[in-house]
């Protein structure tokens, strides 16, 4: 990508996107480009302001919600309603099956989803006006539900790409909106959403054991369907997908400290859209790194966050999203082989094949890399030479970059003293 | 059969805080002589060892040896409900498998706890010489870690005839608390046989700090072995903490 010229220095002047696009990821114009030439590579692959024409609009959300951050506790609501009515627009919310599909077809599906939008109370879930019931309503579905909005103006694109949720298309105010169908609401979903003595948390846990996919149940969180009666409240969509996957992690993350430790170093190596994440399982006690990456210039940073084996009690606030997206599959993979391990997540993007289009795909490839076969290796330099051949550039700056690394095996264990 | 009380209801949640620094279950063995405990952490790094005899309670009756394995969590949110003026009550309920706990207060409130299937082997304790044996203050100790942990995430303890020094560095740069063994000194025994200096992981020692509750500490431990640190708990009780090394990358 552009390097920044160097005038009368010596020293490298690193460019502008190897500063802050892992950290600004196209929408916070961190770097001062504008505009941010991410985003207008992305524009340009589809004709968004084409997409609908005139106030009404009439189409099958997938289902579909987002709940923006901007202003909370007074928030935007409403549902994502592409102009197409038909049972496939269902694959327009499901980023599980998208890896193998093309970058331009992703924008594509995601940006015909027009964004409708109320200014609502986030505590307006609990007992919601005309417009939100029916919004939740459709949130209930698991398949796509025909409806029809009213708007109040034409639909813009306001170009927001996130780091953390799928991306959308643009974005009108609305006025009325009622489902043409019945939703088809899944039996646990019924059972939980219609508890209103179960907290937000048991809920999830419940949605989680009764096989409910986690974008139903981030879904359910954020419109408010989920929690104590009187305590229900709108989750913006950002907050609930890093919330869903924290509280399942958190539950998984007791589980797996009863299990004894693996006896092997493992790898396993995911590759999908411009994205490679590597996962090393180290023969130790539960704990977890996330090392991010975004490929820019010779010497691109690495971010880094970690936890000890009790977990964090703090935010993941460098790593953020992807933290917890990671996590969840390396915790769900030891429950599912009843081992513990150590963790260290490597996550490597290069821009050139790659838009923000949120963190589900660090989610996805590492579910997919896990599900597969992975290498078993008797020694940590003999892994670790597994993990170096399928990054770009040397391993030894992502292990610089590493605290788990540099704390490995140093703390001994009083086994060792009998 | 097993029957004890306890007038104090701090103490059983000084307890149980203590306990719940390093475990997430806890193995407690009733028998005639009281209660003890002794379990590693899921690290296996450190362990703690935990001995409450009979006579810490006001009533104590049991005939055997009994098992009970609970959830720290759910001890802890228990604890949470006692009031300060509780007098509490334990109970083996061992047909229905529950741990009974009343609170004996304003109002005779009572849970029961399920008890866990306990593991199949019964933690040993390393055999350990130690060359070092320290006794001091609790406060200065839990300072000195705290100190260190502005710059460092692990520890050196140095102790030669005169003194015990903390010290560590980091990215930020250095620290170094020295604790001489004199009449003025929040260091009240200092027995050295061998010089001896070791280095010990600094998220252990703080969550290990945090559990101590009496007013002195006696550590002990020699270079490159486990530390242990033993603290009194109620009359006659007490809790001991044993950390291995952290050594240099190999």
């Amino acid at each position: 990508m552009t390097q920044t010229p160097l005038v009368g220095s010596k020293k490298r002047v690193t460019s502008y996107d190897e500063r802050v696009c892992s950290r600004c990821m196209g929408h916070r114009a961190l770097c001062g480009v504008k505009p941010c030439p991410l985003l207008m590579r992305a524009k340009a692959l589809v004709r968004i302001d084409d997409a609908v024409t005139n106030l009404t609009l009439t189409g099958s959300s997938p289902p579909s919600v987002f709940v923006g951050e901007h202003g909370y506790p007074k928030v935007l609501i409403g549902p994502l309603i592409p102009p197409i009515k038909g049972e496939e627009t269902a694959l327009m919310e499901r980023p599980d099956l998208w890896l193998n599909r093309t970058i331009d077809e992703i924008i594509g599906m995601r940006f015909s989803l027009v964004r409708t939008k109320q200014s609502l109370s986030v505590d307006s879930a609990a007992d919601p006006p005309r417009v939100l019931a029916e919004t939740q309503t459709m949130a209930l579905s698991e398949t796509p539900t025909d409806s029809e909005a009213l708007l109040l103006k034409r639909p813009r694109f306001t170009s927001v790409f996130s780091d953390t949720t799928l991306p959308y298309g643009p974005s009108a105010p609305l006025d009325t909106f009622k489902l043409d169908d019945n939703p088809k609401v899944p039996r646990p979903v019924d059972k939980i959403t219609s508890d209103t003595d179960l907290k937000a948390t048991e809920g999830i846990l419940g949605l989680y054991d009764d096989g409910i996919r986690q974008q139903h149940t981030t879904r359910l969180f954020s419109v408010g369907l989920l929690g104590e009666g009187k305590s229900r409240k709108l989750v913006p969509t950002k907050w609930s997908i890093t919330a869903v996957d924290d509280i399942i992690g958190k539950s998984l993350h007791k589980q797996v400290l009863r299990f004894p430790w693996i006896s092997d170093f493992m790898v396993y190596v995911g590759k999908a859209l411009g994205n490679t994440v590597v996962i090393l399982f180290l023969p130790s006690v539960w704990q977890f790194e996330g090392l991010e990456s975004w490929l820019s210039g010779p010497n691109p940073p690495i971010i880094s966050d970690y936890e000890w084996f009790r977990g964090r009690k703090n935010y993941a606030s460098i790593v953020v999203g992807a933290y917890y997206a990671t996590r969840l599959p390396a915790l769900e993979f030891l429950v599912k082989i009843r081992r513990q391990a150590g963790v260290m997540v490597f996550m490597q993007t290069d821009p050139t094949k790659w838009v923000p289009l949120g963190v589900w795909r660090f989610r996805e490839i590492a579910r997919r890399a896990l599900s597969g076969a992975g290498k078993r290796f008797s020694t940590l330099e003999e892994s670790v030479a597994e993990v170096d051949s399928h990054l770009s550039g040397s391993v030894e700056r992502w292990l610089k970059a590493s605290r788990l690394y540099s704390e490995f095996g140093t703390q001994r264990t009083l086994e060792e003293f009998y | 059969m097993f029957h004890a009380t306890l007038d104090s209801s701090k103490t059983w949640k000084q307890i149980i805080d203590a306990l719940a620094t390093l475990l997430t279950e806890a193995h407690f063995i009733v028998s005639e002589t009281g209660f003890s405990l002794r379990q590693l952490d899921s690290s296996k790094a450190a362990m703690v060892d935990m001995t409450l005899p009979a006579g810490v309670f006001q009533e104590y009756k049991c005939d055997g040896e009994y098992d009970i394995c609970l959830g720290i969590d759910e001890l802890a949110k228990v604890s949470k409900r006692m009031a300060a003026d509780d007098k509490l009550e334990f109970n083996l309920d061992e047909a229905e498998k529950r741990f009974e706990i009343k609170m004996l207060g304003q109002a005779d409130r009572q849970f029961k706890l399920q008890l866990l299937t306990p593991p199949d082997d019964r933690t040993k304790k390393p055999s350990l010489a130690f060359d070092v044996k320290a006794e001091m203050f609790a406060d200065a100790f839990k300072q000195a870690v705290k100190d260190v942990g502005v710059v460092s995430s692990h520890i050196r303890i140095t102790a030669d005839g005169k003194s015990l020094t903390f010290t560590g560095e980091g990215d930020a740069g250095e620290a170094q608390v020295s604790l001489k063994s004199n009449e003025e000194s929040s260091l009240f025994e200092l027995n050295v046989k061998n010089k001896s200096n070791s280095m010990y992981a600094l998220n252990y020692l703080a969550e290990i700090s945090k559990a101590i509750t009496s007013d002195s500490i006696v550590i002990q431990f020699s270079t490159n072995k486990p530390m242990h640190m033993e603290f009194a708990i109620a009359e006659g009780g007490r809790i001991s903490f044993i950390l291995a090394p952290r050594v240099e990358r190999r």
